[in-house]
């Protein structure tokens, strides 16, 4: 069942004003299906990561529309926006920002507790086993590889069952062997958990993973091609 | 694991261990100092109560013959504590002298009477009676509690002796108490206790309204001391200025302290709320956060403080009881839950206040923080260029001192943190430091006074009469083994002088009292003056205050020598300050002519013509000796010789004498062979000031332990306000100085480039809050009713004192963080931010 989880309208960004005005965006058009999995590729200061904040309700857009699920959410105040990222994206970081004084599993279950939900233990342990970190569960960050951090993070991004996993650039700091496992293991469970994944690389052979790769050049869209339709 | 977002809070506290602990130190040093200035104030309060309570009574209103129904309405009156009646049965005089009163009273009413058992009880029954020591000892002095004893005709029971009540006795009125009850034949009283769970002045107002206006009379003396007199209010307009001035610098302190380690901690972990704020924190949560932090902080932080200030305040109780004795009750340790309660009130409103800055920046903070680790350089503005300043550290200290220099000023947001934090300790510092150091001068004007240990004196009989003491007295006492000195005091006589115009002082020129008048003669300025004679041994004393010119007894008597006191304490009407400083712009070698000599003869002011010169040979800074004459003149003193030719009095005789003693211990020895030559001179009496300067002295070491005091705890907050800044300043660069390390900086260096670092915030910080802290003492020194210092002078030595003591904390606060980055792995500290 194909419907469309996120659209983007005539997103526009620009840093700076008049003199050293940089247009990082230029009337980017978008639409994304629900379970797709999308990657976004570009050389270095071409917007794709700009694109990516504005995906998530991280930024705000000079103007445009970024509608997720029907909602448009930069017409939310701060208050509610972040409520939305909280519920709805899942991030994951180059640099994998674990809170340091949390174990595993609190970093994980961060996401709800910002609810003051009760945790759902088996969810969390479900997520802990399908991450491979049971034997590790209880330790800080500072005593994890950087492949077993990005697990821990990816975990936290799907601790509240968002709907769209958005991964910035998740296997910069990490080695070719580990990359493929951290990306392999985030298509399973966007699949699992039947979640839309937005990725950014520069990695060919990791965007290649995807269904669909988008290309940006200059704050455009340059190419939007499909590899394989499910 | 935690299971709520909130306990975020309680981790990160427990993460920063050491700056938790430097907060929490700081709130308890400014929670205990305020209610330990609270404490002491109210204990002074009790004993001012208390002493109100033993002279004039404990009850609150009185009304005279009071009627049957107004007792009724009293005693049913949910707002009054106790009352009763009493009535002077009957009066009579014993021992042609003393007054002494029957009083009957109720039960209660010889509670609420200023009249406290001391040993036996109130008499309860009637035939049974107490009465006051002292009078006890007139009527019958074998009188036995529980015997028999004749008073008037009439036999009693001695049940009670009362304490003495010192107005009565100086008055020479005796009382007796009996047991009474309400009869309304005589006049009767009604005295009325207010109870202590009500608001005390709108309860005396509404109870004011049931008596007549001419029977009706309020406790002022206690009512005032209880803060509800309406009259007093004035009075202590003063004193609660002052109060709320010290505990604002105190707050102001504490906030200066816990805005500081807030801050810090928010910057430090700015990269960690960009997560939580990208995972989908609301600012209002990050807000919670901090704010819970705050919470935390004063929990343990405000009772710890409010133990600290009740030990304090007994510490202090105990210190003064060592220094003063008994005898000298300033106040006595109370613990009142309002002031805990209020102190901890502020101490909490002071701490939100100080975090909800830093939670607003905090929930500000973009989330975009968190994805881009190049953020600690991006954000950061540097000035490129290199500025002279910087250039010179860096060609006197070396690269490291440049790096150190540059360092300081590149992030605009922590230098002014660091440096405001500096200028707040030096500002608190200097400014009470001085303004302790001034008061203290002020308190100690006279000085070779206080060594004099007896003084002899004319009675009011003699003075009246002008009598003299005769040169065998004096022998006689200068004779007497263990004294050491008699300095023997001279009447004083008053001039009139004139000046030049241009030795005018200009502030005194609009004084009311007309300092400075036109002179008839030569267009010169008219000034009282006065000559008081010191022999050659206060002369002697005197020397070693002599501030300029010097004295020399033949000089003196052969040029009309004169020693100027060159202060004077002068009333201003329109201002109501006192002037403190010269009267006239005198130098040493000054001649001032004396025109007239201005006496009293039979209750007629005289004034004899006169043409004589003086000349200023020395001067003193303030009165010697205990000075008499006009103090709204010229103060000199001089020879007996020279007297003599300014006067034209054939002899003059010493008025007065101060005693001098080898050895204190020989006091009671001393005191009574003196008695024993003037027994003779009924007129003559004598003083004993070792007794009062022994309690003088006791009540200037109190000042100074409790100002002291206080300026050592705003110090200390102070001090861990600097710790605080420095200490995270360095810490949070661990990484910069990891990678500088790396490309080849040597420890050694490192430490030589923060430790420079800690310096310069340091000096700039003592440059500005010297000048800042400056202005204000010399304001504050206007300020002071009672000492309107005329020469304010920069606090140097204050001064050297804070820079001192900033540059050695500045100094040990980053040792500790440079031992910690020493431990560090330098490829750890570099990769990461863990």
């Amino acid at each position: 069942m194909k419907m469309e989880i996120l659209k983007v309208e005539n997103l526009n960004k620009t840093y700076g004003s008049e003199i050293n005005k940089v247009e990082a965006l230029k009337d980017i058009n978008l639409s994304v299906n629900n379970g797709e999995f999308v990657s976004i590729v570009g050389s270095s200061g071409s917007g794709k990561s700009t694109l990516l904040h504005l995906l998530g309700g991280l930024d705000r857009p000079t103007n445009g529309k970024v509608i997720v699920d029907g909602e448009s959410i930069y017409d939310y105040k701060e208050e509610r926006l972040a409520i939305f990222r909280r519920r709805k994206i899942g991030f994951i970081f180059q640099f994998f920002n674990l809170i340091p004084i949390l174990n595993v599993k609190e970093n994980i279950a961060l996401p709800a507790l910002l609810d003051n939900d009760k945790i759902d233990k088996k969810y969390l342990d479900e997520l802990i086993k399908i991450l491979g970190m049971e034997d590790r569960k209880d330790h800080l960050p500072s005593e994890l590889s950087g492949g077993q951090q990005q697990r821990v993070a990816i975990g936290r991004a799907l601790f509240n069952k968002p709907s769209i996993i958005l991964a910035d650039e998740p296997t910069g700091n990490l080695d070719s062997v580990t990359s493929k496992e951290v990306v392999e293991l985030l298509k399973f469970t966007a699949k699992k958990y039947n979640q839309t994944l937005i990725l950014i690389t520069h990695e060919l052979n990791i965007a290649s993973l995807a269904d669909r790769i988008i290309t940006l050049k200059d704050g455009e869209i340059i190419s939007d091609k499909y590899l394989r339709n499910e | 694991m935690i299971t709520r977002y909130k306990q975020l809070t309680k981790k990160y506290l427990k993460n920063n261990k050491k700056r938790s602990m430097l907060t929490i130190i700081g709130i308890i040093l400014s929670v205990s100092l305020i209610s330990s200035i609270g404490l002491f104030l109210k204990g002074m309060q009790e004993v001012q109560i208390e002493k109100a309570k033993n002279t004039y009574g404990s009850h609150h209103l009185q009304y005279t013959n009071p009627d049957k129904g107004l007792i009724e309405k009293i005693s049913n009156n949910p707002k009054v504590a106790r009352n009763g009646t009493f009535n002077v049965e009957e009066e009579f005089t014993i021992n042609d002298s003393i007054d002494v009163r029957e009083i009957s009273a109720t039960n209660q009413a010889l509670e609420l009477l200023p009249y406290q058992v001391k040993e036996g009880r109130f008499p309860e029954d009637e035939g049974e009676v107490a009465l006051e020591g002292w009078l006890l000892r007139y009527i019958d002095s074998n009188a036995d509690i529980g015997g028999k004893i004749e008073i008037n005709n009439e036999e009693y029971r001695l049940v009670g002796i009362l304490e003495n009540n010192i107005m009565e006795q100086i008055n020479n009125r005796g009382n007796i108490l009996k047991k009474g009850n309400y009869s309304g034949e005589k006049e009767t009283v009604l005295l009325v206790e207010i109870s202590s769970k009500t608001n005390l002045k709108s309860a005396v107002k509404e109870l004011s309204k049931l008596g007549e206006e001419d029977d009706f009379e309020k406790n002022e003396a206690l009512l005032g001391v209880q803060g509800a007199s309406e009259r007093d209010n004035e009075a202590f307009l003063g004193l609660y200025i002052a109060v709320g001035v010290i505990i604002l610098i105190v707050v102001i302190s504490t906030i200066a302290v816990i805005y500081n380690s807030f801050q810090i901690s928010v910057m430090e972990r700015i990269k960690e709320f960009g997560l939580l704020r990208a995972v989908g924190t609301t600012p209002k949560q990050i807000r919670k956060i901090i704010l819970r932090e705050a919470t935390l902080l004063s929990l343990i932080g405000i009772p710890i403080g409010l133990f600290f200030g009740i030990v304090a305040i007994y510490s202090i109780s105990f210190a003064f009881k060592l220094i003063g004795g008994e005898n000298l009750e300033v106040f006595k340790p109370v613990i009142s839950p309002t002031i805990l309660g209020c102190s901890a009130a502020i101490g909490l409103v002071s701490i939100y206040l100080s975090a909800l800055m830093p939670s607003i920046f905090a929930s500000k903070i973009s989330p975009l923080v968190a994805i881009s680790s190049r953020k600690s350089i991006k954000k950061e503005k540097i000035k490129r260029r290199k500025s002279l300043p910087v250039k010179i550290t860096g060609k006197l200290l070396g690269f490291e001192g440049e790096l150190a220099h540059k360092n300081i000023k590149r992030n605009r947001k922590r230098y002014r943190i660091t440096v405001f934090s500096i200028i707040i300790s030096v500002i608190l510092f200097i400014t009470f430091k001085s303004f302790v150091d001034m008061s203290l001068t002020v308190t100690d004007g006279l000085k070779e006074s206080q060594n004099v240990h007896f003084s002899i004196t004319r009675g009011v009989q003699g003075t009246s009469e002008g009598i003299t003491i005769d040169e065998d007295v004096i022998k006689e006492i200068e004779d007497i083994s263990s004294v050491k000195k008699v300095y023997k005091v001279y009447d004083g006589y008053e001039f009139n002088m004139e000046i030049d115009k241009n030795k005018e002082i200009k502030e005194l020129q609009g004084f009311e009292q007309d300092i400075y008048r036109e002179s008839s003669s030569n267009g010169k300025t008219e000034i009282s003056g006065s000559i008081n004679i010191y022999d050659k041994n206060v002369l002697d004393a005197s020397k070693k205050y002599v501030k300029s010119g010097n004295i020399d007894t033949e000089e003196l008597d052969e040029e009309n020598g004169v020693i100027l006191i060159r202060k004077n304490r002068i009333f201003n009407y329109d201002t109501n300050n006192t002037y403190y400083g010269p009267v006239a712009d005198i130098k040493v070698g000054d001649k001032i002519n004396v025109s007239e000599r201005l006496y009293w003869d039979q209750d007629e002011e005289k004034a004899d013509k006169l043409g004589e010169e003086l000349k200023v040979v020395a001067i003193v800074e303030d009165e010697v000796f205990s000075y008499n004459g006009n103090p709204e003149g010229l103060r000199f003193i001089t020879s007996k010789n020279v007297a003599k030719r300014f006067t034209k009095e054939e002899s003059l005789s010493p008025i007065n004498l101060n005693i001098v003693l080898k050895d204190i211990e020989s006091e009671k020895m001393a005191i009574a062979k003196i008695e024993n030559i003037i027994k003779e001179n009924p007129d003559l009496e004598i003083i004993n000031h070792i007794d009062n300067n022994r309690k003088n002295k006791s009540s200037i070491l109190m000042i100074q332990i409790l100002l002291y005091g206080f300026v050592v705890v705003v110090s200390l907050i102070g001090s861990v306000n600097i710790i605080n800044t420095l200490t995270t300043n360095i810490l949070l660069r661990k990484r910069e100085f990891a990678t500088l390390r790396s490309i080849g900086l040597t420890h050694k260096g490192l430490r030589k480039m923060i430790v420079l670092e800690g310096m310069l915030y340091g000096i700039k910080g003592i440059i500005y809050g010297s000048i800042i802290g400056s202005i204000l003492s010399f304001i504050l020194a206007g300020g002071i009713n009672e000492a309107r210092e005329f020469s304010w002078g920069i606090p140097w030595s204050t001064i050297g004192i804070a820079a001192i003591a900033t540059l050695i904390i500045g100094y040990l606060s980053v040792l500790y963080p440079l031992a910690r980055i020493k431990k560090d792995n330098l490829i750890e500290t570099i990769k990461g931010d863990y």
